[in-house]
């Protein structure tokens, strides 16, 4: 619009960028050794029980993770992680498919979705660590507890998102399609789901955060493994080293996690791009 | 009223320095409307942002009643091209209006008056409830200038204010404008690049050249008011300073020579 | 909903389902009505709702200002921005034991769990809210000469509203979700999580744990629809927009 803005793009070279980059990086290491070493001083100084200082968190993490017990792994790799891990995991795709799959068939008929507005407003709305002992009851104290309880917690969030997806595509879409006779399978991955694709993914990272909230939880209630199992564990014979290195241990997974969701969704939606791109 | 001194401006630093204004002089009397035209991507804005007092320009100087601009100065008041940004979506007409009268300490029965009058002015006297988003492109804009009135500045800058609404409005907006001036006896600057809205409405038109930007010319529009979207553009003597403004911006070595010979 | 609950209540006549599993629509609706009465549970309630609300006001009242700051001052937010980073993958259920040692099992651990759970999704919003202010508001503002304070006031937190009201309601959801589970763990002696527990560990029927999560589910669907009409209310020009 203006030649101001044009002329500000355009004038400021890459070199004075990528110095101002660099200069943006090296503040924010500046901040995190100043936080961790404040912290490190005032619990050092605090001296109370429940605040352990950081450097003494990370060496008891990195002897969790990096000490060999079983093989390769761990004692802590393969008795709280990858349970952890696994039971995750497998509760949110089984979340996923279902219900991308119901949403998916629940956008696509209107009929359909108004009778179940409601009832998934309020199954959506009911906490679900409240239904941990029906869970219980229902599936026993075993990983199907577990990983049903994450399933059905993340699968809300997903089911919503994707049936407001498929039903934001315009008509226009469906209608063209109609009108070149394009079979039901080859109109579902090439526009529904693209369709509906950053409205399902913003679901998901919901999901995932809800999901990493009932492992914990559903392991500090009812388990004899993971993470949310060792920090209880921990909490209750005062070991509070362990305790700290658990909630850190935690940290870096939900960390890892979303990092590999925000991968995955940046290819999604660049395919998702390109693909509208092919077509208009 | 408002002088601008050897203005230049350049963005980005060492070999990637861009110099979008280099040498801007021209004044802006009291009572008068000024048109600034040049063709697009010359740095209209910039220089509109640099006298409005929201960016330091890199060389020389602009005075606004005999002050040196450094900040945005009291008595001054802009009316934007983009009225969807400029106008508050979540106020009502009537309170976008209202929304620069806070900071003068005025009364209520002032704040009242000046906002119905401004209004009245602009022709949207029945819209005060409305909020933006339910008018129109043109109707927002007369929002825009009811709020710079109700603001009762020395000066009025106009930033292309009617590039974005159709040609009819377009010529409704124009004659607005020269209404409220002399209902007002407002000073206006008033940017375009739009030829004939320059020349249409202004007591003086400054042309600019391509970047970098200085003054081609200042020519005095001595056609008769009030002027009348008809008859005035009829008239020889518009056809011939149009003309010549065109033929300024669109090659300026050779017809600079022409105009001033 | 009610051919549902009706084809639920065939399910369970039908004997496909033991009750002990999924107890029978009618029964679980019986419940519900029942808990009403029931003096001890509306006090958990009134427990699990004051810790929610209280959590949720505190976020509040440090997710806007907090966002509003970071969200206009591209310096704090860069120097800020590792803090956020590190702090905000920590699932808030995994501070349930810290919060017990330090806050004990009342209403503060509660609250100061649904704090920390409900902060992030209200900063994240009023950050993303102030970011999206149209630069020629904040321009037109500052040729009016308002300070940058009165900017943040006038032009910044209006614009924002809308999205810190969605921020609020996320974190709702959320926080009911940590508050029970706090209550759970801790084995609190008020709330909702300590009615399941208490019904759970007494051996009593499914279908009163059912009704109890009924009676969640209902708070925070009423909730939900109370902030959503609250939107409706107070931002009347974001559906004229759609309706124009």
């Amino acid at each position: 619009m203006s030649a101001g803005t044009r002329a500000d793009t355009s004038g400021t070279s890459i070199a004075v960028r990528s110095t101002k980059y660099l200069s943006r990086i090296a503040l924010r290491w500046v901040v995190l050794v100043a936080l961790i070493g404040s912290w490190q001083l005032a619990t050092v100084n605090l001296s109370s029980p429940y605040w352990v200082p950081p450097f003494t968190i990370i060496r008891r993490v990195a002897e969790l993770w990096l000490t060999s017990g079983e093989g390769i792994l761990s004692t802590s790799m393969a008795q709280d992680v990858l349970p952890s891990l696994a039971r995750m995991l497998g509760g949110f795709l089984l979340a996923m498919v279902l219900a991308i799959v119901v949403g998916v068939a629940i956008g696509l008929s209107d009929a359909f979705g108004d009778y179940v507005d409601p009832i998934l407003q309020f199954l959506r709305a009911a906490p679900p660590p409240a239904l941990i002992p029906v869970f219980l009851v229902v599936f026993g104290t075993g990983d199907q507890t577990r990983v049903s309880l994450i399933a059905f917690g993340a699968a809300w969030p997903i089911l919503l998102n994707t049936i407001e997806g498929v039903r934001s595509i315009e008509s226009i879409k469906y209608e063209t399609s109609a009108v070149f006779r394009i079979p039901l399978r080859l109109r579902l991955t090439h526009i529904v789901l693209p369709g509906a694709a950053s409205k399902i993914l913003a679901g998901i990272r919901t999901s995932l955060s809800i999901g990493l909230i009932l492992m914990v939880i559903s392991e500090m209630v009812a388990s004899s493994s993971g993470i949310g199992f060792r920090i209880v564990q921990a909490q209750r014979s005062f070991a509070l080293v362990d305790m700290w290195a658990g909630i850190l241990l935690l940290a870096i997974l939900g960390y890892l996690l979303n990092q590999v969701l925000t991968v995955v969704e940046r290819r999604i939606l660049r395919w998702h791009r390109l693909a509208g791109h092919e077509t208009s | 009223m408002l002088v601008v001194e050897n203005l230049s401006h350049a963005y980005g630093t060492g070999t990637h320095r861009h110099l979008a204004l280099k040498d801007i002089s021209f004044s802006v009397n009291e009572g008068e409307l000024v048109s600034i035209v040049g063709p697009s991507g010359c740095g209209k804005t910039t220089l509109l942002r640099a006298m409005a007092g929201l960016m330091p320009p890199t060389g020389g100087q602009i005075r606004f009643l005999g002050e040196p601009i450094t900040g945005v100065p009291g008595g001054l008041a802009m009316v934007f091209q983009d009225y969807r940004g400029s106008l508050f979506p979540w106020l009502t007409v009537g309170d976008n209006v209202r929304f620069p009268l806070h900071t003068a300490k005025l009364g209520k029965a002032e704040v009242a008056e000046r906002v119905g009058e401004s209004l009245a002015a602009v022709g949207l006297t029945n819209f005060e409830g409305r909020y933006p988003t339910q008018l129109s492109g043109g109707m927002q804009q007369r929002a825009a200038i009811a709020r710079a009135l109700a603001y009762r500045p020395k000066i009025l800058l106009m930033d292309e204010p009617f590039a974005s609404v159709d040609a009819q409005t377009r010529e409704d907006l124009e004659d607005l404008v020269l209404q409220v001036r002399d209902r007002f006896n407002m000073t206006i600057l008033f940017v375009t690049h739009d030829i004939d809205e320059s020349v249409y409405l202004a007591d003086r038109v400054v042309v600019l050249s391509k970047p970098p930007t200085y003054v081609l010319t200042t020519l005095d529009i001595d056609l008769p008011r009030p002027r009348d979207q008809i008859m005035t553009k009829e008239l020889p003597e518009f056809i011939h300073l149009r003309s010549d403004v065109a033929r300024l911006i669109r090659r300026p070595d050779t017809s600079e020579l022409a105009v001033t010979s | 909903m009610l051919v549902t609950l009706c084809l639920l209540q065939v399910l369970s006549w039908s004997g496909l389902i033991p009750t002990t599993m999924l107890p029978s629509a009618a029964q679980v609706l019986a419940d519900t009505v029942g808990l009403f009465g029931n003096t001890e549970f509306l006090l958990d309630v009134v427990a699990t709702m004051e810790a929610w609300a209280i959590g949720l006001a505190i976020a509040t009242a440090i997710g806007v200002p907090l966002g509003l700051v970071l969200g206009s001052l591209r310096v704090a937010y860069e120097v800020s921005s590792v803090v956020v980073e590190f702090l905000r993958p920590i699932p808030s259920v995994a501070l349930i034991p810290l919060a017990i040692l330090l806050f004990g099992q009342g209403t503060e651990m509660k609250a100061s769990l649904a704090i920390y759970a409900s902060v992030w999704p209200i900063f994240f919003n009023t950050l993303y809210g102030v970011r999206d202010v149209n630069p020629i508001s904040k321009e037109t503002a500052r040729t009016f000469r308002l300070t940058p304070f009165a900017i943040l006031r006038r032009v910044a937190l209006p614009h924002a509203a809308p999205f810190i009201l969605t921020g609020v309601r996320i974190s709702a959801a959320i926080a009911l979700i940590v508050t029970i589970s706090a209550e759970l763990l801790a084995g609190s002696s008020a709330g909702i999580g300590a009615y399941v527990l208490r019904i759970s560990s007494g051996g009593g029927s499914t279908s009163m744990v059912f009704a109890g999560t009924v009676v969640a589910g209902v708070l925070g669907v009423l909730v939900n629809s109370v902030l959503q009409a609250a939107e409706r209310r107070l931002f009347p020009w974001k559906h004229v927009e759609k309706a124009a």
